[in-house]
């Protein structure tokens, strides 16, 4: 195999490949991008995979000099490429054996036998389940794995997105337990009412695909019993699918409603952040007080390290409430939203709040209340 | 007093005695028949975790209606006749007494019917003596059913514990034994209620992905739940392992041939690498059954292996493989011993720490050093106790004044240790356990103040494998601010305490890690365990030892560790002071 490169196209398609590998596997040929160079296509596919995501790509800036297959180690070769010091080199394997030329320099490296590389999963018996474009997607995606946390090991879905498909609208879920998000929109093309259940991880790297492509691509969305593929353009990429069962979370959201206030968001962002500032390291929780016909107060406490309280101007109907939350998990609802303002639904100090942008109802962000013992609160408003 | 045989009513309960303990010893004994007897689905039902009645039910082979009274006899068996058999036992069961024992400590009933039998058989023993012995109509397979156990031993059932503990011990047998024979599907109830189930489908990864709450192994052995095979000269080790970062201890369940053993010899494999690997294990030896001896055990729990240096081995080869990286195990540090053909001894040299002497302080070497520590210095000889039975002491540094001042900062040892002088002591600190106990009282403080609650909006389900036990201590986890609700016959978490800093930890393992703890010792206060994660916090954020500290830094914190209520101790229980008082130092110069 021989291939000759043009630097800055390339490097793209290979990036998205070498993030998919597996540097650390015990197998060698998961920590190598396949190459695939077809003399009659006049291309060459790159294919990568650390057994969870999978991903297929052809790049361009390539010429097939002579055809052939190998798998390149994607640490020493990924470096040699990016560190190449002409824009267009050589690439060429034989027995085993590669040589990157450039100018006149040449580097030799090994490669791994390309019989151990795994065959990657093929996408022609999956079953249509949506096409759409990218840049809903990547907004659905971003919004509706809000509430999701790497790391957390039962129940399965902790951890996981839920793609669900109902009645053509596409609904992206997650939660971590303590939080819930939800994002929808309506697919160009929408297939049968089904769902399935993606790793976090995998969710992140379709989330960094879809970034790098046009917002006006169409992406196409396949499944089968054990995967799911995303197609954009010349890249598809394949997601392991988890094997669970996603809570009945339309049964656990409740309608009652106490509170509701419109505030600015950037504001309200800024001062969450400040006051995680004196309480980050203590009990990571702002106090929020709303005034009917008022303002927003909100206090943070941390013994022995200090006090904050802001004053925000904000829309605020229902009864005087006061109620604790978790900063960090507010600030993380709040980035979320796109747009200037928030709307902000509470039900009591002890019942669900979510999140929406004003006037629209295809994200939200559920979060439930700390709770403070009354001194605390009381201590707060006498302050 | 002449000596004089016993009765055979008094022999056979003290022979009963021996294996059967509690109400898991009979489903033990009664699952292990069923599964001698070719059973593919084994049932097990408690009421009141047995203490009022056991019932395992199977659809193996059955026992005639003439061989019932057999059953029931002791030394009666159909799975050994010989004593070459004995030597190479292929069976769980071997003795013939099993059944015999629980008859005489209880009601039992036995129903059972051959598949090739129109009518099966059912037999009473009362306390040792049949009552009944009639045809009747059966399902195939055998039915065990135990009422009043130990109605016959009083003694032995005011040992039984709590429904929930005894029933939780049934529960992790049956999962044990569901583990082991994963073709087997075994049902677990208890007052009516499911507690667990196994599908028999032969996928021993899913079913201990499940028990475990994890993932399970992807296609090439990725996921958190990893195994892998090892083998030596006479043994196979099938090793499953399921890492929980951050979690302090380990549980390790083995298994000799199919046999639920709880062994000193792999506790003490194990017991090396889970030191190091924490999380949960399952270890499945295969052993040739004519180098195992099985009979060694009332209770079967034992084994003895021929060459118990490849149990070593065939662990620390699992080990190496499971960590992907040259294992932190030593071959000595294994439980200490290396595999040899023919034997096993102990490797010279092995550190095995400092011995316990009676009292449980350490022994000191003996040498002219070690003499001055231990006499003169007040807390040389402190034991290293659990912080819950340190810090009801209260204490107070040697006197230095309320505020600590007076105290003279003379220097820091090459190994990092502050040395000070006071008016009446000489002391030595180690400044990170110093520095941690300031920490952790400076935290603690404010946190007991500010009692925070984290609801979850999404009540998460918890693992099968420590619901059982969560449920057992609602009560008391309630306390110090967990919320439990059922779903769909699930405990589920709804809100977990928000302690500062770990605030957004994973709610599940921090349940896990503090129940583990706490189940453990259950002396100790749950707020005591709950606290010790902070005592974590409070070590990440301490000076460390061997730290370059300038005098100012040492005497500020000689200070505040004596503000301290329980200066002592660091959080962790390591002793933060070793103080000599100048009298002893006088004395022991004989300058008095």
């Amino acid at each position: 195999m021989k291939l000759q490169i043009n630097k800055g196209d390339f490097l793209r398609s290979w990036q998205i490949a070498e993030r998919n590998t597996s540097p650390k596997s015990t197998i060698n040929s998961l920590s190598g991008v396949l190459v695939r160079a077809s003399a009659a296509d006049e291309n060459i596919t790159l294919e990568a995979t650390d057994l969870k995501t999978s991903v297929k790509c052809i790049p361009s800036g390539v010429t097939v000099e002579r055809e052939g297959e190998a798998v390149l180690p994607v640490r020493l070769v990924g470096e040699l490429f990016k560190m190449a010091p002409t824009g267009v080199f050589t690439v060429s394997v034989e027995d085993g054996k590669g040589v990157m030329s450039s100018g006149r320099n040449q580097y030799k490296f090994t490669t791994y036998p390309t019989r151990e590389f795994p065959v990657l999963p093929a996408s022609n018996t999956a079953t249509f389940f949506c096409s759409c474009a990218a840049a809903d997607l990547l907004t659905a995606v971003s919004e509706g794995t809000v509430a999701s946390t790497v790391g957390e090991d039962f129940p399965k879905y902790l951890g996981t997105t839920f793609f669900r498909l109902v009645n053509g609208v596409l609904k992206v879920v997650s939660t971590d337990g303590r939080r819930l998000s939800l994002s929808e929109f309506h697919p160009s093309q929408a297939g049968d009412d089904s769902d399935f259940l993606l790793p976090l991880a995998g969710v992140r790297e379709l989330q960094r695909l879809l970034t790098g492509v046009d917002s006006g691509q169409q992406v196409v969305v396949l499944a089968e019993r054990t995967l799911a593929f995303f197609q954009a353009g010349s890249v598809e990429l394949s997601i392991r699918r988890v094997d669970a069962a996603f809570p009945d979370y339309e049964s656990i959201l409740s309608d009652r409603v106490t509170n509701t206030m419109e505030i600015d968001k950037a504001s309200l962002v800024g001062a969450l952040e400040r006051i995680d500032v004196i309480v980050r390291n203590s009990i990571r929780t702002a106090i929020l007080t709303l005034s009917p016909g008022g303002d927003l107060t909100i206090r943070g406490t941390a013994q022995e390290i200090g006090t904050a309280r802001e004053i925000l101007d904000a829309t605020i109907d229902g009864e005087s409430m006061t109620a604790a939350f978790n900063t960090g998990y507010l600030i993380d609802g709040l980035k979320a939203i796109e747009g200037d303002r928030v709307l902000m639904n509470f039900d009591g100090p002890s019942g669900q709040m979510s999140m929406y942008r004003p006037g629209d109802r295809d994200f939200f962000y559920m979060l439930m209340p700390v709770k403070v013992s009354d001194r605390d609160l009381q201590e707060e408003e006498e302050d | 007093m002449r000596i004089m045989p016993l009765s055979e009513d008094v022999y056979s309960r003290i022979a009963a005695g021996e294996v059967i303990e509690r109400p898991s010893s009979v489903v033990k004994e009664a699952v292990e028949n069923a599964i001698d007897a070719g059973a593919t689905e084994i049932s097990v039902s408690l009421a009141e975790g047995g203490k009022i009645r056991i019932v395992v039910e199977d659809n193996g082979d059955g026992i005639s209606f003439d061989e019932l009274p057999l059953a029931v006899s002791r030394y009666a068996t159909s799975k050994i006749s010989t004593v070459e058999e004995l030597e190479a036992l292929m069976s769980l069961g071997f003795r013939g007494e099993a059944l015999a024992s629980i008859a005489a400590v209880s009601r039992l009933e036995l129903r059972s019917r051959r598949r090739e039998d129109e009518d099966g058989g059912m037999i009473r023993v009362e306390g040792g003596g049949t009552t009944r012995h009639e045809r009747t109509s059966a399902r195939p397979g055998t039915r065990v059913s135990v009422e009043d156990l130990f109605f016959t031993l009083p003694a032995r059932r005011k040992f039984m514990k709590t429904t929930a503990t005894e029933a939780r011990r049934v529960f992790a047998l049956v999962r044990d034994f569901a583990v082991a024979y994963p073709s087997i599907s075994f049902t677990c109830k208890s007052d009516g209620k499911t507690v667990f189930s196994s599908l028999g489908d032969g996928d021993r990864e899913s079913l201990l992905a499940g028990i475990w709450g994890g993932e399970g192994l992807d296609s090439r052995g990725g996921g958190s739940l990893r195994m892998c095979e090892t083998a030596t000269t006479n043994l196979k080790l099938e090793c499953w392992w399921m890492p929980f970062p951050g979690k302090t201890r380990s549980q390790v369940s083995a298994f000799v041939n199919g046999r639920v053993v709880n062994d000193s010899l792999i506790k003490g494999a194990a017991g090396a690498l889970a030191r190091t690997m924490t999380g949960n294990w399952a270890l499945f030896f295969t052993v040739p059954p004519a180098l195992l001896d099985a009979n060694i055990h009332p209770a079967k729990a034992e084994v003895r292996f021929r060459y118990p240096g490849e149990v070593f081995d065939a662990v620390q080869q699992a080990a190496l493989i499971l960590s992907g990286r040259p294992s932190s195990i030593e071959p000595a540090a294994a439980g200490g011993y290396r595999s040899e053909p023919g034997g096993y001894r102990p490797v010279p040299g092995f550190d095995r720490g400092r011995p316990r002497v009676p009292d449980g302080s350490f022994a000191q070497p003996e040498d002219l050093f070690n003499r001055v520590a231990s006499e003169p210095f007040d807390a040389a000889s402190e034991p290293e106790l659990p912080p819950s039975a340190v810090e009801p002491r209260a204490a107070r540094l040697p006197e230095v004044g309320s505020s600590g001042d007076g105290a003279r900062f003379i220097g820091l040892t090459s190994s990092g240790y502050v040395l000070l002088e006071t008016h009446d002591s000489l002391v030595l600190m180690d400044p990170h356990a110093a520095h941690e106990r300031v920490n952790y009282e400076r935290v603690r403080a404010v946190s007991d103040r500010n009692p925070a609650v984290q609801s979850c909006a999404v009540p998460i389900p918890l693992p099968p494998s420590f619901s059982m036990s969560a449920r057992e201590h609602v009560e008391a986890l309630s306390g110090v601010g967990f919320a439990f609700e059922e779903q769909g016959g699930l405990l589920c978490l709804s809100a977990y305490p928000s302690l500062q800093g770990v605030m957004d930890e994973d709610p599940v393992r921090l349940l896990r890690s503090v129940l583990s703890e706490w189940t453990e010792d259950l002396r100790i206060s749950l707020s005591d365990v709950l606290w010790k994660k902070l005592a974590t916090l409070a070590c990440g954020r301490s000076v460390k030892l061997g730290q370059d500290m300038s005098s100012d830094e040492c005497l500020a914190l000689w200070r505040e560790l004596n503000d301290c209520e329980q200066p002592w101790t660091c959080p962790h229980g390591r002793p933060t002071v070793m103080a000599m008082p100048l009298k002893k130092l006088t004395s022991f110069f004989g300058r008095e």
